[in-house]
């Protein structure tokens, strides 16, 4: 085990409403305090690629933006190499990659060169240093090509790419990418993401990243943290997540409802089975031993079967079941507080 | 050594965001050409005007009303470069989403005032240059020895209005869009900062407040250096230098220390960033 890069220990954000005076300014957002994040704990080793996964409102962003320095946990700490996010904001950032999930927060006027020499001024790269880590930045990112095209001309996915760039020019030891397949096409996220992972292992970067596309989660191999309404619901591999909630499932199809029905109860009374109805004619069996014994207890209702397939749980079910699963006592939860 | 490298430091970071705005501003060149033509344009109204006016009351040595309202017009250019340049450097960054980007480079927050304000108040301080080339060119009368004093007076008056800027833009971080320290020092600039008429014409009972708007030392110093006129009341340019001096080394600072501190609420309210 390495030493954690990025450490998270027990961090807890709750927003409250504007203070009277801020409110003789701009109307507040919220009437009751909202707890953005609660508890959360993680620790990320150099070349470590943590996803953060999801629905809107799980506190994704308000973790990144704590953990660059840009919001301060109401509890709790967070470090990046050693230094607290809330104290050591200005420090940490020379070593934190960070794209934002807008690609407006380019200069769309400018060139790609020419946002990369911003960013590199303000890393303090000046001459042939400057020039070398913006070329070397695009041509890792695969934009050497278009180096003088301006931000326009670009399509989502060189966008998305130039983003990337900007965060890895200064050779940071920590990539906080907030969606950065939010605006790109399939291929090119996956592209992305591939550029991302071999990052990671090239240059020993933790990387901490953001998605609501749950295919790019499942190409990414390491740590998945689950968050959902600012609680984190899973932390750890992504089949762990998938082993600790479902086990695998067979689908069966009968060619009558009354057989279904029938072979429901069977499964229920001689295996203590609680096979799942899909509909009038299809049942989703959990199978904790081998599937053979489930078609044996069925006998009977054998000859009405019409086909068998083993269905792989995707992630999306999984998330859409932790997340129904626990919305209700974190609904309780908050209106405690 | 080590104050010395921060320095240099700071000083590329803030010709990095110089050039940044230039680049920026000649991307729009149309935009560009109106801003420019929309300072020196009121030259020409103010020049038909003092037609109408034969002299400034108030004034000594000959004043002429054109010579006395384009350095009123200089004056108040001036300290608007500094006074609104971070303000709308800072909305744009904010409406266009590059707000947040900016606070994530890693430097000190207090630079990003200085940084984006650079090109605007560059840009504004060569416009008002350029007003007094076309008046002078349209007959305004100007004593050119003084011309050292006013480019003093003018970084000076331009530091102060960038102070006052810093700390009207940075309650905008939180406040979104309000602006009262904008709102209510321009009215009060406008009223008693002798812009259009001396402020010996202010009754003595409003007079003192002229004292405490760098308008007032701004235009008052920039008439006493270019002008052979002198304005009987007003503060000389020795006295112009020294309290736009004042108004630089107090209000830059404290109001950079403030920018920092509503940063602060900011991150705390969870409020940077959004708009």
């Amino acid at each position: 085990m390495g030493e954690a890069v990025v450490r998270a220990e027990g961090l807890r954000k709750v927003f409250e409403p504007f203070p009277w005076w801020l409110r003789t300014m701009v109307r507040t957002a919220i009437r009751e305090p909202v707890v953005a994040l609660d508890g959360v704990d993680l620790e990320l080793e150099a070349g470590a690629v943590c996803a953060v996964i999801g629905p809107n409102g799980a506190g994704k962003s308000t973790f990144f933006r704590i953990v660059t320095g840009l919001t301060v946990p109401t509890e709790g700490r967070a470090t990046v190499l050693g230094m607290d996010s809330s104290t050591h904001s200005a420090e940490l950032r020379r070593h934190i990659g960070f794209m934002a999930a807008d690609d407006r927060s380019l200069f769309l006027q400018h060139s790609c060169r020419e946002n990369l020499r911003f960013h590199g001024r303000m890393h303090g790269f000046r001459g042939p240093a400057l020039r070398a880590a913006v070329d070397d930045a695009l041509t890792r990112v695969g934009l050497a090509s278009v180096a003088s095209r301006s931000g326009f001309a670009l399509s989502a996915g060189m966008r998305a790419r130039l983003q990337l760039a900007r965060s890895i020019l200064h050779r940071p030891r920590v990539l906080v990418l907030d969606e950065p397949t939010s605006s790109v096409d399939p291929v090119a996220a996956a592209e992305l993401l591939d550029l991302i992972t071999r990052l990671a292992d090239e240059d020993r970067v933790a990387v901490l990243l953001s998605s609501h596309r749950l295919e790019d989660i499942e190409t990414l191999r390491d740590h998945v943290m689950l968050l959902d309404r600012g609680r984190v619901l899973h932390s750890g591999p992504l089949e762990v997540l998938r082993a600790n909630w479902r086990t695998p499932r067979l689908r069966l199809r009968f060619s009558e409802a009354e057989a279904a029905r029938r072979a429901r109860g069977i499964l229920a009374a001689r295996k203590g089975i609680d096979a799942e109805p899909i509909d009038d004619l299809t049942l989703d069996v959990p199978v904790t031993g081998a599937p053979g014994a489930v078609l044996e207890a069925l006998d009977g209702s054998l000859g009405h079967l019409e086909s068998v397939s083993e269905h792989r749980v995707s992630l999306r079910e999984v998330l859409s079941a932790i997340t129904r699963g626990t919305a209700r006592s974190i609904e309780d939860r908050h209106a405690v507080t | 050594m080590r104050s010395h490298d921060r320095f240099v430091r700071e000083a590329r970071v803030i010709s990095a965001f110089f050039v940044l705005g230039y680049r920026l501003a000649i991307s729009y060149p149309m935009s560009f050409a109106m801003n420019q033509l929309g300072i020196v344009l009121p030259v020409v109204t103010f020049y038909f005007v003092s037609k109408l006016v034969p002299g400034v009351s108030g004034t000594a040595n000959g004043g002429d009303y054109f010579t006395f309202v384009v350095l009123g017009l200089v004056a108040t250019n001036v300290l608007m470069a500094g006074l609104q340049s971070f303000g709308r450097e800072l909305d744009l960054a904010v409406q266009q989403g590059r707000f947040e980007m900016l606070l994530a480079e890693p430097v000190g927050w207090k630079l990003l005032p200085i940084g984006l304000a650079t090109w605007p108040a560059v840009w504004r301080l060569a416009s008002s240059a350029s007003v007094i080339a076309v008046s002078a060119l349209m007959g305004a009368r100007y004593d050119w020895s003084g011309l050292g004093f006013a480019v003093l007076i003018a970084l000076l008056g331009s530091i102060a209005g960038l102070s006052i800027g810093v700390l009207s833009g940075g309650l905008r971080v939180l406040s979104k869009r309000s602006d009262p320290i904008l709102a209510l020092y321009t009215l009060a600039g406008s009223v008693v900062g002798g812009v259009f008429f001396p402020v010996e014409l202010i009754p003595g009972w409003l007079r003192w407040a002229s004292f405490l708007v760098p308008q007032t030392y701004l235009a008052a110093g920039l008439r006493g250096a270019l002008t052979p006129a002198t304005t009987p009341g007003g503060p000389s340019v020795a006295e112009a230098i020294l309290g736009l001096a004042c108004f630089a080394a107090v209000l830059l600072p404290l109001s950079l220390w403030l920018f920092e501190r509503w940063l602060d609420v900011g991150r705390r309210v969870g409020v940077l960033g959004s708009y």
